[in-house]
């Protein structure tokens, strides 16, 4: 390497993004011709060791300024040294099995993707079976207390059977008639016996 | 998107287990060099190029096939090693050249070996020190040898913005070079 153009133009990073996109591509071409420079010799000069397509008058110019100016020669065959050095740089090789690691590691991820779906599923339906089991296990009876019995059996005073409807103004007569309306059969027959067979045995 | 690349993301797509196997050898070798160069570490690159393909997987529905599959890869991997580096927040703390097989000597004798291998570490150093958008285009150029258009794809910026990037690492690197050599 030689020449040293170090602070000539401003480094890569010193760049704004504005600077950055000034190329060629932008169409500028006159401006580079009439205006040709050592950062704009070198620039066509990086240009064309990629073979990419440059204007023949730029590249003319180019050619005409890098006859005046000895680095721009210089830089050139610098880019041309690093060029093939960077070119030739060896590549890195993956290790054995580093594929099926990778499969592998794929694999996990999809099983670790789920884990809360997964274990909210299986949360759910533990808690399911477990109150099916349990209400399969304790089974309620199904009776209704002695005090709802009796209004039950005190409504049915007002219907001439289980299955028709109330008879309201029968059921009120019927009570106001009754000389004892206190005294009505509030429980089955069969109760009533039973009852009766409880009193007899004591 | 070419054939071959369709046939494997259709497969991929279908969950093939032997797919994802052929699609990371196919391309692990060039993937996990690129990290390596990009990132600036060779301790890390197999994590790196590992976590690129995971990413790849999941991604494989929303390949839209408008470039080459490697492009598209590529541009992840490059991407998961800049994150990297965002990351870390540092200079690489692991050589690049750790686990590089020099090339094979030509025959113009050692002392022309010697000065060779010199020159190739001190640029390894150099472009390890390249601000990154700088070192990773000429990564992408000079040692992946991938085109110009390839590169604005792969980084997602326009040509010109490329050429000038280019240009720039090349000036930046030799003044790097000169310097080291003073």
């Amino acid at each position: 390497m030689s020449g040293d153009d170090s602070g000539a133009l401003p480094l890569g990073h010193d760049l704004s993004p504005a600077d950055e996109s000034q190329s060629l591509a932008d169409g500028r071409v006159d401006e580079w011709i009439h205006a040709m420079n050592r950062e704009r010799c070198l620039h066509v000069f990086s240009l064309l060791v990629d073979g990419r397509p440059v204007p023949a008058a730029v590249e003319h110019a180019a050619r005409q300024f890098a006859l005046g100016d000895e680095d721009c020669a210089v830089a050139l065959e610098d880019y041309r040294t690093l060029h093939e050095l960077l070119a030739s740089e060896p590549g890195v090789q993956a290790s054995p099995g580093f594929a099926t690691r990778v499969v592998a590691a794929r694999t996990d991820e999809g099983a670790a993707v789920l884990p809360f779906v997964r274990r909210l599923a299986l949360a759910a339906a533990l808690a399911l079976a477990v109150t099916v089991g349990w209400a399969l296990a304790t089974p309620q009876e199904l009776m209704a207390d002695g005090s709802l019995e009796a209004d039950v059996h005190t409504v049915d005073h007002f219907r001439s059977s289980p299955y028709q409807t109330d008879d309201l103004t029968g059921g009120i007569t019927s009570l106001l008639t009754d000389p004892d309306p206190f005294d009505r059969e509030l429980v089955r027959p069969a109760q009533r016996e039973a009852v009766a067979g409880e009193g007899a045995d004591r | 998107m070419r054939d071959e690349d369709a046939a494997l993301v259709a497969r991929l797509r279908a969950g093939e287990e032997d797919a994802f196997h052929e699609f990371v050898e196919l391309y692990q070798d060039r993937i996990i060099t690129v990290v390596a160069r990009v990132s600036g570490s060779m301790a890390d690159a197999e994590d790196l190029a590992q976590e690129t393909f995971l990413k790849a997987f999941r991604a494989i529905e929303r390949f839209a096939g408008n470039s080459a599959l490697f492009t598209w890869l590529y541009r992840i991997a490059v991407n998961t090693a800049r994150d990297f580096l965002d990351h870390r927040r540092r200079r690489p703390s692991v050589p690049l050249d750790d686990g590089l097989v020099e090339p094979a000597s030509d025959a113009d004798g050692p002392d022309r070996d010697l000065e060779r291998s010199e020159l190739r570490q001190r640029v390894r150093a150099a472009v390890a020190r390249l601000p990154e958008p700088f070192r990773t285009t000429l990564v992408l150029r000079e040692m992946e040898g991938n085109t110009y258009e390839e590169i604005a794809q792969i980084l997602g910026v326009s040509i010109g913005t490329v050429e000038s990037r280019i240009f720039r690492a090349r000036r930046k690197l030799r003044t790097l070079l000169e310097r080291t050599h003073a």
